[in-house]
């Protein structure tokens, strides 16, 4: 008797742990799937509206949600069509309409999937959230496919039938059925069976009375914003190196642009396919690297300074040397530049102190015919940063044991020895960190400096890698449509960027057995 | 230096502490005559600025400023009021760095909590995964393309939202809560707190130091932005303070054009490279004003940085 119900107790416990991992099954394929569409809604090439050819390739369907602008941006008008809508706007207003429906959908995915966490109880009520959520995005979908027929079989208004056919249209806007389509049809299509089959595997009288979450799982709830914006502002621009493989169209509406053609290395090889090109990129990479090198070069000047600034005696006035030669740090490069314009422009200061000490007239414009840029631009870098670069050597000071400077007073050693035998070594680690990663950082030179700070005279010499970037996609360049270009070199930069950063930490292992990162 | 030592080593001829004492002098003379020219030089400039923005603007186009205001009056700051946009420049800086830092302070700090949570799933992934963009970017143009594609640009949630989570900053929090003993936290579980009652009433209390220190570093970043502005913004209302500064200082046209038509405006009076002058001024005040108060909140951020950079 025992025995029997044990065994069936044994079967039951059995049977519910099977059902237990069947529904974790169930909800974890939810879960991938939500995440999957959310994402999908920010990439452009998985873009389920997308239904003309016309519409731009760098339109995500989260874009088409808000922006009826940069949907329908391609799309021809002409003048002499006067008014004549390649699409009607009521398809626009249908597919744009679609597109919200859709967005919303696989957030709602999204939030219920993250529900799915919770006990029974949040379970009981968040399982049918992904199921009208999956709905919501069929309904969008249905909407889509109907602007879809409605782009196949134009129909044009009576009164430009006389100029305008429907074969017309349908060359001019080429109908497309986006593979993102039948993406977003499945992934929908699956979330609704999963959820439907948790949803019964379910049982209805969850003994919880309270909604609650486990706690390692709500821990991830509350921390999943924080990783939503790192993927969407630092992990999603990855997808951005698309550009360096296809043509750019700029967008003559002033919107943005749009990828062209089919997949190419044309722009890999467009940098080095003449003369000028290189010659222009060499002397590019040439400003980066020297600049890069004097930063470094002048890198034991914080050093100095911080050893030097230990020695003062009087606080007060250490504190106002302190507070004063760190604020310029704080100011930025702009308006360093308002100031040196007060100083070194035609009518600055400068040359009214010549003036007025030399005599004659003195007109020259310092930011123009200076000495050498590369100098210059270094000593305002100096200026601008050595007292705040030197604080951080100034706490590796405060944390050198004391008795060793009287232990070497006592063996006799002056004041030089001391800094130079204890202070300097003491220091030598922190300056060996800040060395490796201005090592690692060194094809990073900052755009404010050289964007303010350069003009005709001196753009030959700073010219530098973020600068040239900025210019060919960006800048004057733009128009040109240079984004696949300025793309490619912003790859090469940021891929070797990050192979010198580990570079520069095997060295510091190596050496220190210690890592920088 | 110690002078006993010194003096019981020369217990009879004091010559040589003497000597030793002259060269002392003459090191802490031109020690700090060094360091106070210097001090100088980072100072002058600014003032330098600032006299010729509130001289008699006539001695200022004359160039006979020099150390000291002369003329003084505020009429260049009265005028801007009327110079194109200032206005919107003003507001949406001012904007930015009030709601753009304390929602950074609150993302980034109530992340760099959750992320000491050991309970976490999977916490170790999730932390390297919002700490890699510290050390890796997809570089300028692909992060244009992607604000593009997010429908960030001319857009004023641009300035607020790439920087809500930042890596630096959770780094900060992270490890300053790691410092906190725990028994103070484990005591509140025990009273029955939940982790965000523990966030906000016990924990963040205790972190407040540190978010000093973001804050700060948050809000110069902010008011100093200008890179953010010139990549996405076309449309001149949503510059920010900089950006506009920026463009006044690439053009030399007139800045307050149709302030002459004004009656009663004393245009004639008013140079236009003061007004830029003066708008630079206007940038650079509220940090000058702050900083000082400020300054160890900053020396603390750069310390802790220090250690875990």
């Amino acid at each position: 008797m025992e025995s029997i119900r044990d065994g069936k107790a044994v079967a039951q416990s059995e049977s519910a742990a099977r059902k237990d991992k069947a529904l974790d099954a169930l909800y974890w394929a939810v879960r991938v799937l939500a995440v999957f569409l959310f994402v999908a809604l920010f990439v452009a090439d998985l873009n389920p509206a997308r239904i003309t050819t016309k519409i731009n390739r760098s339109t995500s369907l989260f874009t088409s949600c808000f922006s009826r602008a940069r949907l329908t941006m391609g799309i021809p008008r002409y003048e002499f069509l006067d008014g004549f809508e390649f699409v009607s706007s009521s398809t626009v207003a249908l597919l744009s309409a679609s597109c919200v429906f859709v967005a919303f959908g696989a957030a709602v995915c999204l939030l219920a999937a993250g529900a799915s966490f919770g006990n029974n109880r949040v379970k009981n009520l968040a399982g049918w959230f992904p199921i009208g959520g999956a709905a919501a995005v069929f309904l969008g979908l249905g909407g889509i496919y109907l602007a879809y027929t409605r782009i196949c079989s134009p129909s044009v208004p009576p009164e430009f039938l006389n100029v305008v056919s429907a074969e017309y249209v349908l060359e001019e806007v080429p109908p497309y059925f986006p593979w993102g389509f039948w993406l977003f049809f499945a992934g929908s299509a699956l979330i609704i069976l999963f959820s439907a089959a948790a949803r019964i595997l379910l049982k209805r009288d969850g003994a919880e009375k309270k909604f609650k979450f486990g706690e390692a799982h709500l821990l991830f709830l509350y921390a999943f914003p924080v990783i939503l914006l790192t993927f969407l502002f630092s992990y999603l621009p990855l997808l951005g190196w698309r550009y360096a493989f296809f043509n750019y169209d700029v967008d003559p509406y002033g919107i943005g642009g749009a990828l062209q053609g089919k997949f190419t290395f044309a722009w890999f090889s467009y940098l080095f396919s003449s003369g000028p090109r290189v010659s222009e990129f060499l002397l590019v990479v040439r400003n980066t690297l020297v600049m890069s090198a004097l930063g470094i070069a002048s890198g034991f000047l914080p050093v100095a300074f911080a050893v030097f600034f230990s020695e003062i005696n009087n606080k007060p006035l250490k504190k106002i040397i302190q507070t004063v030669t760190t604020l310029p740090n704080f100011i930025s490069w702009i308006l360093i530049y308002a100031v040196a314009l007060t100083l070194f422009s035609t009518e600055g200061l400068w040359n009214n102190i010549l003036s007025r000490v030399a005599g004659g007239e003195h007109n020259t414009n310092w930011l123009m015919d200076g000495p050498d840029p590369w100098l210059r631009m270094l000593a305002w870098g100096i200026w601008k940063g050595v007292g705040w670069s030197a604080i951080i050597y100034l706490a590796a000071i405060a944390g050198i044991d004391q008795e060793l400077y009287e232990a070497a007073s006592i063996d006799g050693a002056r004041r030089f020895k001391k800094m130079w035998y204890i202070t300097v070594p003491s220091l030598l680690p922190t300056f060996s960190v800040l060395l490796m990663l201005a090592f690692a950082g060194m094809l990073s030179n900052g755009l404010e400096q050289y964007l303010v700070f350069s003009n005709s005279a001196t753009i030959d010499k700073l010219n530098v890698l973020d600068l040239y970037i900025y210019n060919r996609g960006l800048g004057g360049d733009s128009s040109s449509g240079m984004i696949p270009l300025a793309t490619v070199i912003s790859i090469g930069k940021s891929v070797i960027s990050v192979l010198l950063l580990f570079l520069a930490n095997r060295v510091s292992k190596f050496l220190r057995g210690e890592s920088i990162i | 230096m110690d002078r006993s030592i010194k003096k019981r080593k020369n217990p009879k001829n004091s010559g040589p502490v003497q000597k030793q004492r002259a060269a002392d002098y003459v090191f802490h003379a031109v020690n700090i005559s060094v360091f106070l020219l210097f001090t100088l030089l980072c100072f002058f400039p600014f003032y330098y600025l600032f006299i010729n923005t509130i001289s008699n603007n006539d001695l200022v186009a004359k160039g006979s400023i020099v150390f000291v205001p002369r003329g003084v009056h505020f009429g260049n700051y009265l005028a801007l009021g009327s110079v194109n946009s200032f206005f919107y420049a003003i507001v949406v800086t001012v904007s930015r760095t009030v709601a753009g830092t304390l929602l950074m302070v609150l993302v980034s700090s109530f992340a760099g909590y959750i992320f000491t949570q050991r309970k976490m799933w999977k916490r170790k992934f999730w932390y390297r995964f919002v700490i890699i963009p510290m050390y890796f970017s997809a570089g300028l143009i692909p992060w244009y393309t992607n604000m593009l594609s997010l429908g960030l640009t001319n857009n004023y949630f641009a300035y607020i939202l790439p920087g809500l989570a930042v890596p630096f900053n959770i780094i900060l929090v992270k490890t300053y809560i790691e410092a906190i003993p725990p028994d103070i936290e484990e005591s509140a579980r025990i009273d029955g707190a939940g982790t965000l009652t523990l966030f906000f009433r016990v924990v963040g209390p205790l972190t407040l130091p540190i978010l000093a220190t973001i804050t700060i570093f948050g809000a110069v970043g902010h008011w100093n932005s200008f890179q953010d502005s010139l990549i996405l913004m076309n449309n001149p209302k949503l510059f920010t303070l900089q950006h506009r500064l920026y463009t006044y200082l690439q053009q030399s046209t007139d800045l307050t054009a149709g302030m002459g038509q004004r009656p009663g405006s004393d245009i004639g009076k008013l140079n236009q490279t003061v007004i830029k002058y003066t708008i630079a001024m206007v940038s650079i005040i509220p940090i000058v004003l702050v900083y000082p108060f400020m300054q160890r909140y900053f020396i603390k951020g750069i310390m802790m940085g220090a250690v875990k950079g």
